[in-house]
């Protein structure tokens, strides 16, 4: 099993939740990881509540469950299930759509609420972490002009900083070798996370020397 | 819009698949005996979907147990008719 540096780095992102602003973090992997990222989400569910926004529909539950069960105790597993919100998009509009709406509301904006109820939402609403992965895929379909490609990203990127705000985010992008990422989108979205992963290539299978040189 | 999981085909198929290094080791008869078990997994694939467990390979292995029961119950069906013959 690979180390997962972002496992490391979003956790403990999730532990430090009070003492400090969250921010968005970035992990760009290859097909590889995704099994990584799914393993994740189960150890997400196990602390509590988990919003996940499947932009690649690659939120393969079964093996989720199958962490799950290996993780915790038979009774408790249907309920660390219950606390997986997932939802996939398949468009780039329904990407965007998926993000504003998960934004919190505007009546528990820290700015306009007291104190107790702050902690209140705080605790319900604002503190579930959310697993944006493979966000970039569907902003990849060329069936949709570019220009309007561009505008939703602008838009998502516009919101993600503010759900950021409420919740520690992860965003996952997926390296395809078949289809690139454009590199200005990318860029775009590396200039709105606080902090970037990118999963390194697989070392190469080690090559024993023979014995005897011919 | 595509599949949001794996059908429960290919989900049989994984497990399955996850095996091989067990089935390798086996002996040839053990392989033919566990090879015959996913077969009776497979009978019921249709139940096995529409049950939408969470963990398909509990519905595979109770799968498997249910054949084996009805074998068992045929067997003993055969033993008390000779019985009644004898």
């Amino acid at each position: 099993m690979e180390k997962l540096l972002p496992l490391t780095g979003f956790n403990l992102q999730l532990t430090t939740a009070e003492e400090r602003p969250h921010q968005i973090s970035l992990f760009i992997h290859t097909h590889r990881q995704t099994a990584q990222l799914l393993e994740l989400a189960a150890h997400l569910a196990r602390r509590g509540p988990l919003l996940v926004l499947d932009g690649g529909n690659c939120f393969n539950t079964y093996r989720v469950a199958a962490t799950l069960y290996r993780l915790a105790p038979y009774a408790e597993v249907q309920a660390n299930l219950e606390h997986i919100r997932a939802a996939r998009a398949f468009t780039c509009f329904q990407m965007a759509a998926l993000i504003h709406q998960a934004l919190p509301p505007p009546c528990i904006s820290p700015s306009q609420v007291t104190e107790g109820e702050r902690a209140i939402s705080l605790s319900q609403t604002m503190g579930v972490p959310v697993l944006v992965l493979e966000f970039l895929t569907t902003f990849q379909d060329e069936n949709i002009p570019l220009r309007e490609r561009q505008r939703l990203l602008s838009s998502c990127l516009n919101d993600l900083p503010q759900l950021a705000q409420a919740a520690p985010v992860l965003v996952t992008v997926r390296q395809s070798g078949t289809q690139p990422i454009p590199p200005e989108m990318l860029a775009r979205l590396e200039a709105t996370a606080g902090e970037v992963w990118t999963a390194e290539p697989p070392l190469p299978a080690p090559v024993q020397p023979p014995l005897f040189a011919e | 819009m595509g599949r949001t999981l794996p059908s429960i085909t290919m989900a049989f198929l994984q497990e399955q698949e996850s095996f091989g290094d067990f089935r390798r080791a086996l002996r040839r008869g053990d392989q033919l005996a566990l090879d015959d078990l996913f077969a009776s997994a497979r009978q019921h694939l249709a139940a096995a979907a529409y049950a939408a467990h969470p963990l398909p390979f509990e519905v595979f292995l109770l799968a498997m147990l249910l054949e084996e029961h009805k074998k068992v119950q045929y067997l003993q069906q055969v033993i008390a008719s000779l019985k009644r013959d004898d």
